[in-house]
């Protein structure tokens, strides 16, 4: 059959009509569309049962701006000519379609080739894959794994009969409905079933429609792939990533700079400092200090050493841990160097921050260690085992 | 003008009886309605074109509700007047 019925064609079948000759069925039809445009003209409404209503609807004129030369003009007022299908035509045209209904959408389903507000990443990226382009012939058959087969049976009984009619277009229908296949991949489940079913009767109706709206769709549905596969692999390597850097936070300490040397000393040396505090008489202190050699694993050696310095550095202890710093917040404005106590050197392992417990009896005045020793110290996180420091004597200010 | 009054007037004009113009009319319909379920496109000449097109699912807000709709795919029926009538009723 032709695709396009024109006035003859209506003519003639007219004609096929009992008791009508090709010349009624000639005056019939001219006069039928001659009659609604008079009809139009005089009451600009036209109802013709079983097919439609047409009606003259005025459109006020209008300015605009002529685009090459940026001038204004007027775009007068006319008549539209608007026509609104019979129900019953309306149904019978809908009938591939006829059993889709409105559905309320629960939260969180989000589609994105639709006109809507939302515009949310897809749920089901790759649902109908490859496998559905390779079969041509079972694709409309097979492309519904998921629910609602009962939407599919009257698509696929509305198909059979146009599937006749359509023997001749077959490749062009093939290619539409693989096609319109690939279009359904971009959209989700939900919208797959009617899509699907949609593509795949519509489509072989009208080829050149779905051609256009394909083209489109699979770039689409590349560009959602490929964001997808970038996904897939950025999660694991920040994941990765993540925990190398708590692996190296953990072995690693003197990485960070951020309270690392607290930390390393915290759990030992916290509870012997708040000795340190309560305690005042001088053998507490010394013996406290012991105390504190002796929970630093890397330095035996000083203990011999600590008890001399011990006892002049009573005060500065008492003073420092008085200040009440919890031992964890790095200190360099309260105090004032007055002078230097003594040199000390650092030994294997030790951090500023042993350093300043040792002379200080808390971790965190070891900001004036570095202040007093500024061209030994030029890294406070690494400070060398051999290094000379001066001890400042330090006041609280 | 509604569809009985259509009928008369054309039955005037052919000058045949009303049942029988009616029964043209409603056959001719039928003829037009089958081509557009199989073809997509009636053209007559001088007058416009009928052509079924399909409107694609679309999602749509129940204002009053703010429940979400999906609206199935359906097809539709669409007349495009010829230039023809579209100057005459300029």
């Amino acid at each position: 059959m032709d695709e396009r019925l024109n006035q003859q064609h209506l003519i003639d079948l007219l004609a096929e009509m009992d008791g009508v000759s090709k010349k009624d069925a000639d005056i019939f039809v001219r006069e039928f569309f001659h009659l609604i445009e008079d009809a139009l003209e005089k009451d600009g409404i036209v109802k013709v049962k079983g097919l439609g209503t047409f009606k003259l609807v005025s459109v006020e004129s209008r300015e605009s701006v002529n685009i090459n030369t940026g001038e204004r003009f007027t775009i007068d007022g006319y008549n539209k000519i608007s026509f609104t299908p019979d129900i019953s035509l309306r149904e019978l045209i809908n009938k591939p379609f006829e059993h889709f209904e409105a559905v309320e959408l629960n939260d969180g389903v989000e589609f994105n080739d639709i006109d809507t507000d939302d515009e949310l990443p897809q749920e089901h990226p790759l649902v109908l894959d490859e496998t559905e382009l390779n079969s041509d012939d079972n694709i409309i058959a097979d492309e519904e794994p998921l629910s609602e087969v009962e939407q599919t049976q009257p698509i696929i009984q509305g198909e059979d009969k146009a599937g006749e009619v359509v023997a001749e277009n077959h490749e062009t229908v093939i290619d539409a409905v693989v096609a319109a296949i690939t279009n359904a991949e971009v959209l989700p489940i939900e919208e797959e079933v009617s899509d699907n079913a949609d593509e795949s009767s519509p489509a072989l109706l009208k080829d050149e429609d779905q051609q256009v709206e394909l083209d489109k769709s699979i770039p689409v549905r590349h560009e959602q792939q490929n964001r997808l596969y970038k996904y897939l692999i950025l999660v694991p390597i920040f994941v990765l990533i993540v925990c190398i850097g708590i692996i190296s936070y953990l072995y690693f300490p003197e990485l960070f700079e951020l309270k690392s040397k607290d930390i390393l000393i915290e759990d030992k040396v916290i509870v012997v400092g708040k000795e340190a505090i309560e305690k005042a008489s001088p053998e507490s202190i010394i013996a406290d200090s012991n105390l504190v050699l002796i929970a630093d694993i890397d330095s035996p050696v000083i203990a011999v050493t600590a008890p001399v310095e011990s006892i002049p550095q009573k005060e500065p202890i008492k003073k420092t841990t008085e200040v009440g710093e919890d031992g964890t917040q790095p200190d360099s404005i309260n105090y004032k160097i007055v002078g230097t106590k003594t040199t000390y050197t650092v030994k294997p392992g030790e951090t500023l921050t042993r350093v300043a417990l040792r002379f200080y009896g808390t971790k965190n005045l070891w900001p004036y260690i570095v202040k007093h020793n500024p061209n030994k110290i030029k890294n406070p996180n690494n400070v060398p085992s051999g290094t000379v420091l001066k001890i400042p004597e330090i006041t609280k200010k | 003008m509604n569809s009985k009054e259509f009928t008369i007037e054309l039955s005037r004009r052919i000058e045949r009886s009303t049942k029988e113009t009616s029964e043209m009319t409603s056959y001719l319909l039928g003829k037009i309605a089958q081509h557009l379920q199989d073809d997509d496109i009636v053209a007559v000449q001088s007058f416009g074109t009928f052509e079924v097109k399909k409107k694609a699912e679309r999602i749509s807000v129940n204002p009053t509700t703010k429940k979400r709709m999906l609206i199935p795919p359906k097809l539709v029926l669409n007349f495009r007047p010829s230039s023809l009538l579209k100057d005459k009723f300029k």
